[in-house]
């Protein structure tokens, strides 16, 4: 039982250690266990694996270099989340944004209608265009899949207030008296290439600079590896790691 | 020719041991570990793990190397012979002049004082 926690300690040893000194250490193990006691033997072996790949094995420096990428991916990624919390909301209120077309029926008369809805600088902004004319929406307030406009005029203006349902948006027209004067009724136009675009802008500054930390990262990785590499070539056996100067 | 082996000195307590086992013949490594308790009266023992460790890294620097000699009549295959070289024996000897030092300061350091 002890052999065998012995030999799964060598096993557990860099590569090269184990080829050169495992073989050994097993027959040292099975000739001293009676006198050294099996505890001491294990715990050294312990130790001996602990050294090993902490110090010799030069490992540690390739976890660090891998820490050091997680952290830098972390923390690009967490900044950018942070950078584009506008964009995230925008995203999330994607199916609104974009040009929708349709009709508005009052008293009996049925007149186009083509609403343009986007977001500029975290503000919903938008365009109705009633037979021909264009307004700038006022008071433009969206709540989830809800939302309300003012289309002004000099006898008071207009209020719409509308609902998206099954892709739709459908709502009613008030005056300011809140008196309704008819119905309005649209369907997305070109939404999605809209929101697209707003979402492409914000998915590729977010890849970028994702994209940028891996790439430093991979790079310090590299460096960090090749030297490790060339150190271990440069150190091997018959080879001084010390010049030996000498004196006549 | 006097070389400078400064670079290697002071020798850690296990690497000085393991040269000082191997200094008088060629040893296997429970023969190193079994000469260091015998030299040190049994109050220094070196386990297998710290010897490989410490071998490993003096035959890297090319200060002890496998013996090639004959093996005696039944040995165990796995067991590898090791010698000094002579740069190892060099630095031994460095080590044991710069030890001597140390004790000769330490003596007339530790010398009783008359009073002035």
């Amino acid at each position: 039982m002890t052999r065998a926690l012995y030999q799964c300690l060598l096993w557990m040893h860099p590569p090269q250690f184990r080829r050169e000194f495992a073989g050994e250490m097993l027959w040292i193990f099975e000739s001293s266990v009676e006198t050294e006691g099996p505890a001491n033997l294990l715990s050294d072996a312990a130790a001996s694996l602990a050294r090993q790949w902490l110090l010799r094995s030069g490992a540690w420096k390739i976890g660090v270099a891998l820490a050091g990428a997680l952290l830098q991916v972390g923390i690009g990624s967490v900044g950018m989340l942070f950078m584009t919390r506008t964009g995230v909301e925008g995203l999330a209120a994607a199916p609104l944004t974009g040009i929708w077309s349709g009709s508005l029926q009052s008293k009996g008369v049925s007149k186009s209608l083509e609403l343009v809805l986007g977001r500029n600088q975290g503000a919903w902004v938008g365009v109705i265009t009633l037979e021909g004319r264009t307004d700038s929406v006022a008071d433009l307030r969206v709540v989830r899949s809800a939302l309300a406009f003012r289309v002004p005029s000099p006898d008071g203006g207009f209020l719409f207030r509308g609902q998206l349902d099954a892709g739709k948006l459908a709502g009613t027209v008030q005056r300011p008296d809140g008196a309704e004067i008819g119905a309005w009724a649209a369907e997305a136009a070109k939404p999605a290439s809209l929101a697209a675009s707003i979402s492409t802008k914000r998915f590729v500054g977010l890849a970028s600079v994702v994209a940028a930390g891996l790439i430093v990262s991979v790079v310090l990785l590299a460096l960090w590896t090749r030297r490790f590499l060339w150190g271990r070539m440069t150190s091997g056996r018959g080879r001084p790691r010390y010049a030996i100067s000498a004196r006549l | 020719m006097i070389e400078d082996f400064s670079p290697f000195l002071p020798l850690s307590p296990a690497a000085l041991h393991i040269l000082l086992s191997l200094a008088g013949e060629d040893r296997h490594g429970y023969g190193i570990m079994q000469e260091i308790a015998r030299q040190s009266d049994g109050q220094y023992k070196l386990g297998p793990g710290t010897l490989y460790d410490n071998l490993q890294k003096l035959m890297t620097q090319g200060v002890v190397r496998e013996a090639d000699g004959k093996r005696p009549e039944g040995d165990d295959p796995r067991r590898r012979y090791y010698r000094l070289t002579t740069l190892g024996r060099g630095i031994l000897a460095a080590e044991v002049e710069r030890l001597e030092n140390v004790v000769r300061e330490a003596r007339e350091h530790l010398r009783p004082r008359r009073a002035t």
